[in-house]
Protein backbone atom coordinates (compact mmCIF):
# COMPACT_ATOMS: atom_id res chain seq x y z
CA UNK A 1 0.00 0.00 0.00
CA UNK A 2 1.32 3.38 -0.93
CA UNK A 3 1.82 5.65 2.03
CA UNK A 4 0.14 8.91 1.12
CA UNK A 5 1.45 11.10 3.87
CA UNK A 6 4.77 11.24 5.61
CA UNK A 7 2.96 11.62 8.88
CA UNK A 8 1.04 8.41 8.43
CA UNK A 9 2.83 5.26 9.34
CA UNK A 10 0.86 2.25 8.29
CA UNK A 11 1.92 -1.17 9.40
CA UNK A 12 0.27 -4.46 8.65
CA UNK A 13 0.13 -6.41 11.84
CA UNK A 14 -1.93 -9.40 10.80
CA UNK A 15 -4.97 -10.48 12.67
CA UNK A 16 -5.49 -8.49 15.83
CA UNK A 17 -7.33 -10.66 18.26
CA UNK A 18 -8.20 -7.78 20.55
CA UNK A 19 -10.29 -5.99 17.95
CA UNK A 20 -13.58 -7.25 19.25
CA UNK A 21 -13.01 -6.75 22.96
CA UNK A 22 -11.59 -3.26 22.50
CA UNK A 23 -14.37 -1.99 20.26
CA UNK A 24 -17.24 -3.40 22.08
CA UNK A 25 -20.05 -0.96 21.84
CA UNK A 26 -20.50 -0.48 18.14
CA UNK A 27 -19.31 -2.78 15.41
CA UNK A 28 -16.12 -2.33 13.44
CA UNK A 29 -17.28 -3.36 9.98
CA UNK A 30 -16.58 0.15 8.67
CA UNK A 31 -12.91 -0.06 9.63
CA UNK A 32 -9.85 -1.81 8.27
CA UNK A 33 -9.20 -3.89 11.36
CA UNK A 34 -6.37 -6.02 10.02
CA UNK A 35 -4.04 -3.07 9.58
CA UNK A 36 -3.04 -0.41 12.06
CA UNK A 37 -2.48 3.19 10.99
CA UNK A 38 -0.60 5.75 13.06
CA UNK A 39 -1.01 9.51 12.65
CA UNK A 40 1.05 12.18 14.42
CA UNK A 41 -0.45 15.54 15.13
CA UNK A 42 -1.71 18.13 17.54
CA UNK A 43 -4.82 17.63 19.61
CA UNK A 44 -7.42 20.29 18.83
CA UNK A 45 -10.24 18.85 20.92
CA UNK A 46 -10.98 15.90 23.19
CA UNK A 47 -14.68 15.16 23.63
CA UNK A 48 -15.22 12.92 26.65
CA UNK A 49 -18.72 11.91 25.61
CA UNK A 50 -20.90 8.87 25.24
CA UNK A 51 -21.07 6.52 23.56
CA UNK A 52 -17.52 6.94 22.25
CA UNK A 53 -14.96 9.58 23.15
CA UNK A 54 -13.62 11.59 20.23
CA UNK A 55 -10.10 12.89 19.70
CA UNK A 56 -9.66 15.60 17.07
CA UNK A 57 -6.19 15.99 15.60
CA UNK A 58 -4.55 18.33 13.12
CA UNK A 59 -2.05 16.38 11.06
CA UNK A 60 0.38 17.90 8.56
CA UNK A 61 0.70 15.90 5.38
CA UNK A 62 3.83 15.69 3.28
CA UNK A 63 2.80 18.79 1.32
CA UNK A 64 2.63 20.78 4.51
CA UNK A 65 -1.14 21.01 4.42
CA UNK A 66 -3.09 20.44 7.61
CA UNK A 67 -5.56 17.57 7.58
CA UNK A 68 -8.25 17.18 10.20
CA UNK A 69 -8.52 13.70 11.71
CA UNK A 70 -11.09 12.26 14.08
CA UNK A 71 -10.34 9.35 16.36
CA UNK A 72 -13.19 7.28 17.66
CA UNK A 73 -12.27 5.86 21.07
CA UNK A 74 -13.95 3.92 23.85
CA UNK A 75 -16.81 5.17 25.94
CA UNK A 76 -15.98 7.55 28.79
CA UNK A 77 -17.25 4.94 31.22
CA UNK A 78 -14.79 2.38 29.91
CA UNK A 79 -11.90 4.88 29.81
CA UNK A 80 -12.69 6.20 33.30
CA UNK A 81 -12.42 2.71 34.71
CA UNK A 82 -9.02 2.50 33.02
CA UNK A 83 -7.79 5.70 34.70
CA UNK A 84 -8.62 8.26 32.02
CA UNK A 85 -10.55 11.47 32.60
CA UNK A 86 -11.74 14.42 30.54
CA UNK A 87 -8.31 16.09 30.89
CA UNK A 88 -6.26 13.09 29.77
CA UNK A 89 -5.78 14.85 26.43
CA UNK A 90 -5.71 18.61 25.99
CA UNK A 91 -5.69 20.91 22.98
CA UNK A 92 -2.08 21.49 21.96
CA UNK A 93 -0.83 18.08 23.05
CA UNK A 94 1.49 16.58 20.46
CA UNK A 95 0.68 12.91 20.18
CA UNK A 96 0.59 10.00 17.84
CA UNK A 97 -2.52 7.89 17.68
CA UNK A 98 -2.66 4.35 16.40
CA UNK A 99 -5.93 2.91 15.21
CA UNK A 100 -7.84 1.35 12.36
CA UNK A 101 -8.68 3.62 9.45
CA UNK A 102 -12.13 3.81 7.90
CA UNK A 103 -12.36 1.57 4.85
CA UNK A 104 -13.56 4.53 2.80
CA UNK A 105 -10.18 6.24 3.54
CA UNK A 106 -11.74 9.19 5.27
CA UNK A 107 -9.57 10.67 8.00
CA UNK A 108 -11.18 8.65 10.75
CA UNK A 109 -9.53 6.12 13.04
CA UNK A 110 -10.87 3.61 15.52
CA UNK A 111 -8.65 4.06 18.54
CA UNK A 112 -6.02 1.55 19.62
CA UNK A 113 -3.48 3.65 21.55
CA UNK A 114 -1.96 7.07 22.13
CA UNK A 115 1.79 7.49 21.96
CA UNK A 116 3.38 10.50 23.61
CA UNK A 117 6.57 12.13 22.31
CA UNK A 118 8.58 10.47 25.09
CA UNK A 119 7.41 7.08 23.88
CA UNK A 120 4.90 6.52 26.65
CA UNK A 121 1.85 4.70 25.40
CA UNK A 122 -1.69 4.78 26.71
CA UNK A 123 -3.81 1.95 25.51
CA UNK A 124 -7.44 1.57 26.27
CA UNK A 125 -7.97 -1.59 28.24
CA UNK A 126 -10.00 -4.29 26.57
CA UNK A 127 -13.46 -4.74 27.96
CA UNK A 128 -12.32 -8.13 29.24
CA UNK B 1 -24.77 -2.27 65.61
CA UNK B 2 -27.05 -0.10 63.50
CA UNK B 3 -27.79 -2.78 60.96
CA UNK B 4 -29.44 -4.98 63.61
CA UNK B 5 -32.25 -2.45 63.92
CA UNK B 6 -33.45 -3.59 60.55
CA UNK B 7 -33.00 -7.28 61.15
CA UNK B 8 -35.85 -9.67 60.33
CA UNK B 9 -36.39 -10.29 64.04
CA UNK B 10 -37.44 -6.70 64.73
CA UNK B 11 -39.84 -6.68 61.80
CA UNK B 12 -41.30 -9.98 62.94
CA UNK B 13 -42.63 -8.39 66.11
CA UNK B 14 -44.81 -5.91 64.28
CA UNK B 15 -45.56 -7.49 60.91
CA UNK B 16 -47.92 -10.15 59.79
CA UNK B 17 -46.59 -13.67 59.80
CA UNK B 18 -46.56 -13.68 56.02
CA UNK B 19 -44.55 -10.49 55.70
CA UNK B 20 -42.01 -11.51 58.30
CA UNK B 21 -41.64 -14.91 56.68
CA UNK B 22 -40.89 -13.25 53.38
CA UNK B 23 -38.31 -10.99 54.97
CA UNK B 24 -36.64 -13.84 56.82
CA UNK B 25 -36.70 -15.88 53.65
CA UNK B 26 -35.03 -13.01 51.80
CA UNK B 27 -32.39 -12.81 54.50
CA UNK B 28 -31.48 -16.44 53.95
CA UNK B 29 -31.16 -16.22 50.18
CA UNK B 30 -27.72 -16.34 48.58
CA UNK B 31 -26.09 -12.95 48.13
CA UNK B 32 -25.74 -12.06 44.44
CA UNK B 33 -25.49 -8.33 45.06
CA UNK B 34 -22.73 -6.23 43.53
CA UNK B 35 -21.53 -4.72 40.28
CA UNK B 36 -20.80 -7.38 37.67
CA UNK B 37 -19.02 -7.08 34.32
CA UNK B 38 -18.69 -9.68 31.60
CA UNK B 39 -15.60 -11.84 31.94
CA UNK B 40 -15.94 -14.73 29.53
CA UNK B 41 -13.60 -17.73 29.47
CA UNK B 42 -11.12 -17.80 26.59
CA UNK B 43 -13.24 -20.16 24.51
CA UNK B 44 -16.16 -17.70 24.56
CA UNK B 45 -14.33 -14.46 23.81
CA UNK B 46 -14.86 -14.63 20.06
CA UNK B 47 -18.59 -14.16 20.51
CA UNK B 48 -19.18 -12.92 24.07
CA UNK B 49 -19.50 -9.31 22.98
CA UNK B 50 -22.44 -10.05 20.77
CA UNK B 51 -23.97 -13.29 21.95
CA UNK B 52 -24.27 -15.92 24.64
CA UNK B 53 -23.66 -18.68 22.11
CA UNK B 54 -21.14 -19.24 19.35
CA UNK B 55 -23.50 -21.43 17.38
CA UNK B 56 -26.46 -20.67 15.19
CA UNK B 57 -29.44 -22.42 16.78
CA UNK B 58 -31.83 -24.47 14.57
CA UNK B 59 -34.45 -22.07 13.25
CA UNK B 60 -37.89 -22.40 11.82
CA UNK B 61 -38.37 -21.05 8.26
CA UNK B 62 -40.01 -17.97 9.79
CA UNK B 63 -36.99 -17.24 11.98
CA UNK B 64 -34.53 -18.02 9.21
CA UNK B 65 -36.14 -15.40 7.00
CA UNK B 66 -35.92 -12.89 9.84
CA UNK B 67 -32.29 -13.76 10.47
CA UNK B 68 -31.27 -13.44 6.82
CA UNK B 69 -32.92 -10.03 6.62
CA UNK B 70 -31.13 -8.78 9.73
CA UNK B 71 -28.30 -6.27 9.35
CA UNK B 72 -26.49 -6.43 12.69
CA UNK B 73 -23.23 -4.68 13.50
CA UNK B 74 -21.73 -7.79 15.11
CA UNK B 75 -21.44 -11.49 14.41
CA UNK B 76 -21.41 -13.51 11.18
CA UNK B 77 -23.80 -11.09 9.45
CA UNK B 78 -22.03 -7.89 10.57
CA UNK B 79 -22.26 -4.94 8.20
CA UNK B 80 -21.07 -1.35 8.51
CA UNK B 81 -24.49 0.13 7.85
CA UNK B 82 -26.33 -1.84 10.46
CA UNK B 83 -30.03 -1.39 10.98
CA UNK B 84 -29.93 -3.03 14.39
CA UNK B 85 -32.99 -2.16 16.48
CA UNK B 86 -30.61 -0.98 19.20
CA UNK B 87 -27.62 1.15 18.22
CA UNK B 88 -27.98 1.16 14.44
CA UNK B 89 -25.26 2.91 12.50
CA UNK B 90 -27.25 4.33 9.63
CA UNK B 91 -30.87 4.35 10.69
CA UNK B 92 -32.74 7.58 10.87
CA UNK B 93 -33.40 6.98 14.55
CA UNK B 94 -30.76 6.82 17.24
CA UNK B 95 -32.09 3.44 18.29
CA UNK B 96 -32.65 3.65 22.01
CA UNK B 97 -35.28 0.98 22.41
CA UNK B 98 -34.61 -1.46 25.24
CA UNK B 99 -32.51 -4.36 23.95
CA UNK B 100 -34.59 -7.09 25.60
CA UNK B 101 -33.35 -10.18 27.39
CA UNK B 102 -30.81 -11.73 27.12
CA UNK B 103 -29.35 -9.17 24.69
CA UNK B 104 -28.99 -6.63 27.51
CA UNK B 105 -26.15 -8.74 28.96
CA UNK B 106 -23.96 -8.64 25.85
CA UNK B 107 -23.65 -4.90 25.72
CA UNK B 108 -20.23 -4.10 27.15
CA UNK B 109 -21.42 -2.38 30.28
CA UNK B 110 -21.75 -3.71 33.82
CA UNK B 111 -24.90 -4.21 35.81
CA UNK B 112 -25.66 -4.20 39.51
CA UNK B 113 -27.83 -6.63 41.44
CA UNK B 114 -29.81 -5.44 44.44
CA UNK B 115 -31.74 -7.82 46.63
CA UNK B 116 -34.69 -6.58 48.63
CA UNK B 117 -37.45 -8.61 50.26
CA UNK B 118 -39.61 -10.14 47.58
CA UNK B 119 -37.62 -8.77 44.67
CA UNK B 120 -34.28 -8.87 42.94
CA UNK B 121 -33.47 -5.65 41.08
CA UNK B 122 -31.14 -5.75 38.10
CA UNK B 123 -29.81 -2.33 37.25
CA UNK B 124 -27.98 -2.19 33.92
CA UNK B 125 -25.54 0.59 33.12
CA UNK B 126 -26.59 0.35 29.48
CA UNK B 127 -29.25 3.09 29.30
CA UNK B 128 -30.00 2.44 33.00
CA UNK B 129 -32.60 -0.17 32.19
CA UNK B 130 -34.02 -1.87 35.27
CA UNK B 131 -35.59 -5.30 35.65
CA UNK B 132 -37.65 -6.28 38.64
CA UNK B 133 -37.56 -9.99 39.37
CA UNK B 134 -40.42 -10.79 41.73
CA UNK B 135 -39.40 -13.56 44.14
CA UNK B 136 -42.42 -13.38 46.45
CA UNK B 137 -44.16 -16.34 44.89
CA UNK B 138 -46.50 -14.47 42.58
CA UNK B 139 -47.25 -15.92 39.15
CA UNK B 140 -46.68 -14.07 35.89
CA UNK B 141 -48.97 -11.13 35.38
CA UNK B 142 -51.80 -12.50 33.22
CA UNK B 143 -52.77 -10.91 29.92
CA UNK B 144 -49.92 -8.44 30.03
CA UNK B 145 -49.28 -6.50 26.84
CA UNK B 146 -46.02 -7.53 25.14
CA UNK B 147 -43.09 -5.56 26.54
CA UNK B 148 -39.45 -4.94 25.69
CA UNK B 149 -37.92 -6.57 28.76
CA UNK B 150 -40.70 -9.03 29.59
CA UNK B 151 -42.40 -10.03 32.82
CA UNK B 152 -40.02 -11.73 35.25
CA UNK B 153 -40.62 -13.87 38.29
CA UNK B 154 -37.91 -15.70 40.20
CA UNK B 155 -37.37 -18.43 42.74
CA UNK B 156 -34.38 -19.78 44.57
CA UNK B 157 -33.21 -23.33 43.93
CA UNK B 158 -30.40 -23.81 46.43
CA UNK B 159 -27.69 -21.33 45.53
CA UNK B 160 -29.29 -20.49 42.17
CA UNK B 161 -31.75 -17.75 41.32
CA UNK B 162 -34.02 -19.05 38.57
CA UNK B 163 -35.66 -16.25 36.59
CA UNK B 164 -38.58 -17.03 34.33
CA UNK B 165 -39.47 -14.32 31.82
CA UNK B 166 -42.29 -14.17 29.28
CA UNK B 167 -44.43 -11.43 27.77
CA UNK B 168 -41.88 -10.05 25.31
CA UNK B 169 -42.67 -8.12 22.18
CA UNK B 170 -40.93 -9.31 19.00
CA UNK B 171 -39.08 -6.06 18.26
CA UNK B 172 -35.73 -7.05 19.71
CA UNK B 173 -33.07 -9.62 18.87
CA UNK B 174 -31.84 -12.21 21.33
CA UNK B 175 -28.30 -11.00 20.81
CA UNK B 176 -26.38 -8.34 18.90
CA UNK B 177 -25.79 -10.73 15.98
CA UNK B 178 -29.39 -10.68 14.83
CA UNK B 179 -30.93 -13.86 16.29
CA UNK B 180 -34.69 -13.24 16.11
CA UNK B 181 -37.52 -14.23 18.41
CA UNK B 182 -41.29 -14.08 18.48
CA UNK B 183 -43.75 -12.96 21.12
CA UNK B 184 -43.81 -16.58 22.28
CA UNK B 185 -40.28 -16.20 23.66
CA UNK B 186 -39.76 -17.77 27.07
CA UNK B 187 -36.37 -17.09 28.69
CA UNK B 188 -35.05 -18.87 31.77
CA UNK B 189 -31.95 -17.50 33.47
CA UNK B 190 -30.19 -19.55 36.13
CA UNK B 191 -27.93 -17.21 38.06
CA UNK B 192 -25.35 -18.57 40.50
CA UNK B 193 -22.34 -17.19 42.26
CA UNK B 194 -19.70 -19.76 41.33
CA UNK B 195 -17.32 -18.18 43.82
CA UNK B 196 -17.10 -14.81 45.54
CA UNK B 197 -15.90 -13.01 42.43
CA UNK B 198 -17.67 -14.96 39.67
CA UNK B 199 -21.28 -14.95 38.55
CA UNK B 200 -22.61 -17.51 36.08
CA UNK B 201 -25.81 -16.99 34.11
CA UNK B 202 -27.11 -19.99 32.21
CA UNK B 203 -29.70 -18.98 29.63
CA UNK B 204 -32.37 -21.19 28.10
CA UNK B 205 -34.38 -20.04 25.08
CA UNK B 206 -37.73 -21.60 24.30
CA UNK B 207 -39.59 -20.09 21.34
CA UNK B 208 -41.32 -22.70 19.16
CA UNK B 209 -42.31 -20.16 16.53
CA UNK B 210 -38.63 -19.28 15.97
CA UNK B 211 -36.58 -22.33 16.98
CA UNK B 212 -37.11 -26.02 16.43
CA UNK B 213 -35.83 -26.95 19.88
CA UNK B 214 -35.00 -25.42 23.22
CA UNK B 215 -31.43 -24.15 23.28
CA UNK B 216 -29.23 -21.79 25.22
CA UNK B 217 -25.85 -20.64 26.36
CA UNK B 218 -24.12 -19.05 29.28
CA UNK B 219 -22.32 -15.91 30.32
CA UNK B 220 -19.70 -15.36 33.01
CA UNK B 221 -19.36 -12.11 34.96
CA UNK B 222 -16.72 -10.83 37.34
CA UNK B 223 -17.38 -8.88 40.53
CA UNK B 224 -16.15 -5.28 40.30
CA UNK B 225 -16.12 -4.10 43.92
CA UNK B 226 -14.56 -0.74 43.04
CA UNK B 227 -16.93 0.15 40.20
CA UNK B 228 -20.02 2.29 40.36
CA UNK B 229 -22.74 2.16 37.76
CA UNK B 230 -22.12 5.29 35.71
CA UNK B 231 -24.36 7.37 33.51
CA UNK B 232 -24.95 6.04 30.04
CA UNK B 233 -27.67 7.74 28.07
CA UNK B 234 -28.52 6.14 24.76
CA UNK B 235 -29.57 9.39 23.09
CA UNK B 236 -25.91 10.40 23.16
CA UNK B 237 -25.48 7.84 20.39
CA UNK B 238 -26.27 10.68 17.99
CA UNK B 239 -22.66 11.77 18.49
CA UNK B 240 -21.48 8.40 17.28
CA UNK B 241 -23.87 8.20 14.35
CA UNK B 242 -22.60 11.46 12.92
CA UNK B 243 -19.06 10.13 12.93
CA UNK B 244 -20.00 6.68 11.70
CA UNK B 245 -21.81 8.11 8.68
CA UNK B 246 -18.59 9.86 7.66
CA UNK B 247 -16.73 6.59 8.07
CA UNK B 248 -19.02 4.58 5.81
CA UNK B 249 -20.21 7.07 3.22
CA UNK B 250 -18.71 6.78 -0.21
CA UNK B 251 -15.97 9.36 -0.80
CA UNK B 252 -16.79 12.19 -3.22
CA UNK B 253 -15.58 11.56 -6.77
Amino acid sequence: MKIRHSAILAAAVGLLILVGPIFAHHGTAAYETTQETTVKGTVTEFQFINPHTLIFLDVKNDKGDVEHWQVDAQSPNQLTRDGWNKNSLKPGDHIAVTGFRAKNHSNILRFVKVIWPNGQEIKAAPVF
Amino acid sequence: MAVSAFSPGIFAQTSTHSASAKIQNAARTPDLSGVWAQHPPANARSFALYSFTGEIPPMTPWAEAQYKAAKPSFGPLAVADSTAPVNPTTGTDVGCAPPGVPRIYVHPYPFEIFQVPGRVIMFYEFSHFVRQIFTDGRPHTPDLAPSWMGDSIGKWEGDTLVIDTVGFNDKTWLDRGGLPHSEDLHVVERIRRVNHDTLEIKITIDDPKAYTKTWGGQLIFQLKPDWNIMEFICEDNANFLNLQKKAIEQPAK
